[in-house]
């Protein structure tokens, strides 16, 4: 029974979220944008949809097949540490089509009044930087446990290579909103500077340092793990948490670019914003895989 | 001063090989379902009937047939010599 309660969320989530699609006030903006009706508005949404609800499924599915390995093995030194990890891709699981339901209705709401606009946009953002801040938290809480089962100090693959990137990733990201700040017109944050420092630029980054940390302790750990039957269905697993969390972090780098609610652009950033949760799914995938593999290994 | 190593410590030694820290736990679970008895009462008598029983689960856990005689081979070669010491030959 416990195994289908992730699935029963699925579903709800999903014919919400395709419910409000079809029953808020349609954007003016999209719909001027390509000349549609509401009802074309309507179907073209649903349609962009589509492969939105895929997604979060593959989430839940990923989700679902580790948290069931961590509870097969919860009364052993790895059980603890892979249902933090579970809790972590739970938070993205559930939290993504959270984030795209909210988005909906704020947008709605903010159709009808336009003075609601800028604390629709805000509490998106904080809500996409919590949900990305919690999942970070419980993989990077979840890894370090792991790699704290290795005997003796293991070889620390160069730490150097970790850092150049989360620095680069960083001066990116704060000289992206320091020019969106420069440009009033064009900030997608509508708060004062210090606010946007203190409670968006330092939990971002540091939520994406906790998961660049998590894949960067996963990497060492499933490198060094025995067993070679072990080892390959662990790695399946590493490697899709990877792709998830580095999907899932530039998805976030996205969605706090912008102040869409609801309109849609069919540009380079809405493509590249697809390839990701594609990427996304996959990952998501691969874990479950991996995750099933090491399942058996227990059951056998 | 630590003893000899069981019957249970070297098939678990072996097993760790190829299934890591589920190791001792799969090897738990085929003496206590197939063979009816606590892992560590394991004995050398024991071990041709347990090989056969682990044979068919880790088949169950890769379609490489190699691996799984390669890991057979050596629980038969403690099987034969459960008092001497297993020189480990598996390929990466």
């Amino acid at each position: 029974m416990n195994q289908k309660k992730p699935y029963v969320s699925f579903v709800i989530l999903a014919v919400l979220y395709i419910l409000l699609v079809i029953v808020l006030p349609y954007d003016q903006v999209t719909s001027r944008l390509y000349h549609l009706t509401d009802t074309q508005y309507r179907i073209f949404l649903t349609l962009i949809s589509v492969p939105v609800v895929l997604t979060w499924f593959a989430a839940f599915y990923g989700q679902a097949s580790l948290d069931s390995y961590a509870s097969r093995i919860k009364r052993t030194a790895e059980g603890n540490a892979y249902k933090r990890l579970s809790y972590g891709l739970q938070w993205l699981a559930w939290g993504t089509p959270i984030i795209a339901i909210t988005s909906a209705v704020l947008g709605g709401i903010a159709s009808g009044n336009p003075e609601f606009f800028h604390a629709a946009v805000i509490i998106k953002h904080y809500l996409i930087i919590l949900v990305g801040f919690a999942a970070a938290a419980y993989l990077s809480y979840g890894s370090s446990k792991l790699l704290n089962l290795l005997r003796g100090k293991p070889a620390i693959i160069s730490v150097r290579a970790l850092l150049l990137f989360y620095v680069i990733l960083a001066v990116v990201f704060v000289s992206n909103v320091w020019s969106a700040l420069q440009s009033h017109n064009n900030s997608p944050y509508f708060l004062p500077h210090w606010l946007i420092f203190v409670t968006v630029v330092v939990p971002v980054l540091y939520g994406w340092f906790m998961a660049l940390l998590a894949v960067y302790e996963l990497l060492i750990y499933s490198k060094h793990a025995k067993g070679l039957l072990y080892k390959r269905s662990l790695l399946l697993l590493y490697n899709g948490i990877a792709l998830v969390v580095g999907s899932a972090g530039f998805l976030e780098y996205l969605l706090l670019q912008g102040y869409r609610l609801r309109v849609i652009v069919l540009d380079l950033q809405f493509i590249i914003g697809y390839i990701a949760l594609l990427l996304y799914a996959l990952g998501f995938i691969l874990l479950a895989t991996g995750a099933q593999r090491l399942k058996r290994i227990e059951e056998v | 001063m630590p003893g000899k190593p069981t019957v249970y410590e070297r098939v678990v030694r072996i097993t760790h090989i190829y299934l890591g820290p589920a190791a001792d736990r799969f090897i738990e679970r085929q003496v206590q379902n197939h063979l009816d008895k606590p892992a560590t009462q394991l004995t050398a008598d024991d071990l041709k009937e347990l090989i056969d029983w682990i044979r068919v689960a880790v088949a169950l856990l890769t379609d490489s047939p190699e691996i799984v005689e390669e890991y057979v081979q050596q629980l038969q070669r403690l099987a034969t010599n459960p008092d001497g010491n297993n020189k480990r030959n598996h390929k990466a």
